[in-house]
């Protein structure tokens, strides 16, 4: 018992043993339901009880009424020649999920519905309500930035200890196209069979010419049968699939938020998010290729280390840490985006940025939106959403700089907030009345 | 804005109680009691250590299981029961050493020190890890015990504590590197 690590463990488990299982008291519940309103702290720790459901909610949700498949058109948009300004160059719509009554918890309890909005303004242009029986998750979009795919769940409804809730049965996707002014078509069952409950979709995306669409089984845990990258032709529903038995699943750092595949523009290399024991690796899998072995199709192009702090990787003297979630290859295939932080110890100092590392070398060759902080960086994350061809211009989830604000509704200190945002070179410019950050719904999509 | 530090998905604002459906206090009451008897051992040894007293480990243990009882009915996923439960006592578990480091003025780290009993069953060893612990900051302490003491994976860490799996990754390891140096200075 040298080391630390032992030396704790033993000490847990002893004092741990003080308590027998013949000293548990019985339970009270007695007078718990006549209490009132959840002061602050029980509050708080609902909300935390909310984030393990959101990882969840594409599997559990109450049903509410069923709703047919239908869609409001707010009123055109001028973007029909594409966003200027600061946000020249970026798609001009995205999708978001949201709830009817985003304050009422909790809010997976309600159908969610995707808004299409104006990237320069923020406007929602139309809202689509997904076709009974489904409760749309989840979204992915091509590169036109007018074309994006939908993923329902099919429920099904369960009353069991003493509640009433339901359990996803399949998930089907859609395809919803909008024209030049934002106003949505219809929503269109894809020629992809549903995925069979119990299915860990790790993540989809669909190609820039949205022709092709892959969805990413996550796989990897306990033996299991490995992970799968399946990639379906839309136009005739042809299938292809890659598996690794034995592999490490296709997941990011950070659990539910993210995005773990990417296409190159030309829909011949998809990029994904490998987690393999000490080290989260990022590969470009050859989707030319007929389908068949996805260790043996692919290669390895970035990895990040796992030194039992963080994932990290080398680029001067440095300590460099992988803080986001997304690992976006860029449209030429020539970079992997992600968001990083680095801290110096002597002097204790951090800087928040989005690095570019070569899809040849693994090694950093650009980045961008470099913000120095004094002492330890805050904790909150940042990430990459989406990015152009070379890399020069992203669309970010980013810490707004300048001082620390105090949130009213928090308890917690001042902190820094984080905004969506563009990011052209070192120049952050928020979307105007994007969704805040968090929440039940996935990211927004571009 | 978001202003607590944590990742977005745990940054989710508190929401006033929605209406109950079809209330059942019984069946309710006996789910709720059901996985008392799975999980109060586990949950109470980890208030224990983490506070270092036993009848304050039962009492935030009782008003974890209370919460879960009182909000049954709004649940989705009455399967993540125990990650809520773990989240609930440590809070509790957070407050109760809050009350007491403003309280009393204690003297060494303000926590108490383990009972004479239990200093008497104590390994020296054990001891002086636990003191050590009990200096660490919360967050630091918490990573630590969830790590060493449930083996939580830090994705797991990370839905219980709220913070990012990096967070969990650095906390751990400040933490480790922390109660090191302090095990030296002790011996």
């Amino acid at each position: 018992m040298n080391t630390v690590e032992d030396r704790l463990r033993a000490a847990l488990r002893e004092t741990a043993g003080e308590v027998t299982p013949q000293s548990v008291p019985p339970l009270r519940l007695h007078g718990a339901r006549r209490r009132g309103v959840a002061g602050p702290a029980a509050r708080r720790r609902w909300a935390a009880w909310l984030a393990p459901l959101a990882a969840a909610a594409s599997v559990t949700a109450v049903v509410a009424a069923s709703l047919a498949i239908s869609t409001a058109f707010h009123g055109g948009h001028r973007a029909a020649r594409g966003p200027s300004g600061p946000f020249a160059g970026v798609p001009p719509y995205y999708v978001v999920l949201a709830v009817k009554k985003p304050h009422l918890r909790p809010s997976i309890a309600q159908r969610q519905f995707a808004q299409i909005r104006a990237t320069a303004t923020g406007a929602v242009l139309a809202s689509v309500t997904p076709p009974k029986p489904y409760g749309t998750f989840g979204a992915a979009t091509a590169g036109d930035g007018r074309t994006f795919v939908l993923a329902a769940n099919k429920w099904k409804v369960v009353r069991a200890n003493g509640g009433t809730f339901a359990e996803a049965t399949a998930t089907k996707f859609f395809l919803l196209r909008l024209a030049a002014n934002g106003r949505p078509g219809q929503l269109t069952p894809l020629a992809v069979p549903a995925m069979p409950p119990g299915a860990e979709i790790s993540g989809f995306a669909l190609t820039r010419d949205g022709t092709k669409l892959a969805v990413a089984l996550r796989g990897g845990v306990n033996g299991g049968p490995g992970p799968e990258i399946q990639v379906f032709s839309l136009a005739t529903g042809a299938k292809r699939v890659w598996t690794w038995p034995g592999g490490g699943p296709i997941t990011n750092n950070a659990g539910g938020n993210g995005q773990v595949l990417s296409w190159t523009a030309d829909g011949r290399t998809l990029a994904f998010q490998q987690w393999v024991g000490n080290s989260i690796d990022v590969r470009l899998l050859d989707a030319t290729t007929p389908g068949g072995s996805l260790q043996a199709d692919s290669r390895l192009a970035v990895q990040w280390k796992d030194d039992a702090e963080s994932f990290h990787f080398v680029h001067g003297k440095a300590s460099n840490i992988i803080e986001g979630f997304s690992a976006i290859i860029t449209g030429d295939g020539t970079k992997i985006v992600a968001a990083t932080a680095s801290e110096t110890k002597h002097p204790l100092n951090s800087e928040l940025a989005f690095t570019e590392f070569s899809t040849t070398t693994g090694k950093v060759v650009k980045v961008l939106g470099r913000w120095p902080i004094p002492g330890l960086y805050p904790g909150q994350t940042q990430d990459v959403l989406w990015t152009n061809s070379s890399g020069s211009t992203l669309i970010v989830l980013a810490h707004v700089p300048g001082p620390p604000a105090k949130d009213p509704r928090s308890t917690n200190s001042a902190a820094y907030s984080i905004e969506f945002g563009v990011q052209r070179g070192d120049q952050f410019t928020p979307l105007p009345k994007a969704p805040r950050p968090g929440g039940f719904s996935p990211w927004p999509t571009w | 804005m978001e202003s607590d530090s944590r990742r977005p998905t745990a940054t989710m604002r508190a929401g006033r109680a929605t209406r109950p459906r079809d209330p059942d206090p019984a069946a309710a009451e006996a789910a709720v009691t059901a996985i008392y008897q799975a999980h109060a051992l586990g949950l109470i040894r980890l208030a224990h250590i983490m506070l270092g007293d036993r009848p304050s480990a039962e009492d935030v243990v009782q008003e974890a299981f209370c919460g879960l009882y009182r909000r049954w009915f709004h649940l989705s996923d009455t399967g993540s029961a125990l990650p809520y439960l773990r989240t609930s006592v440590l809070n509790g578990c957070r407050s109760v050493l809050r009350r007491r480091a403003g309280q009393r003025a204690q003297p060494g780290d303000g926590r108490p020190a383990a009972s004479a009993e239990a200093a008497v069953i104590s390994g020296e060893d054990r001891r002086e890890v636990m003191q050590a612990l009990r200096r660490l900051p919360a967050r630091q302490r918490e990573a630590l015990v969830l790590r060493y003491y449930l083996d939580l994976s830090p994705e797991e860490i990370s839905t219980v504590m709220g913070i990012g799996p990096s967070s969990v990754r650095s906390a751990t390891h400040r933490a480790l590197s922390s109660l090191g140096r302090m095990l030296k200075e002790l011996s």
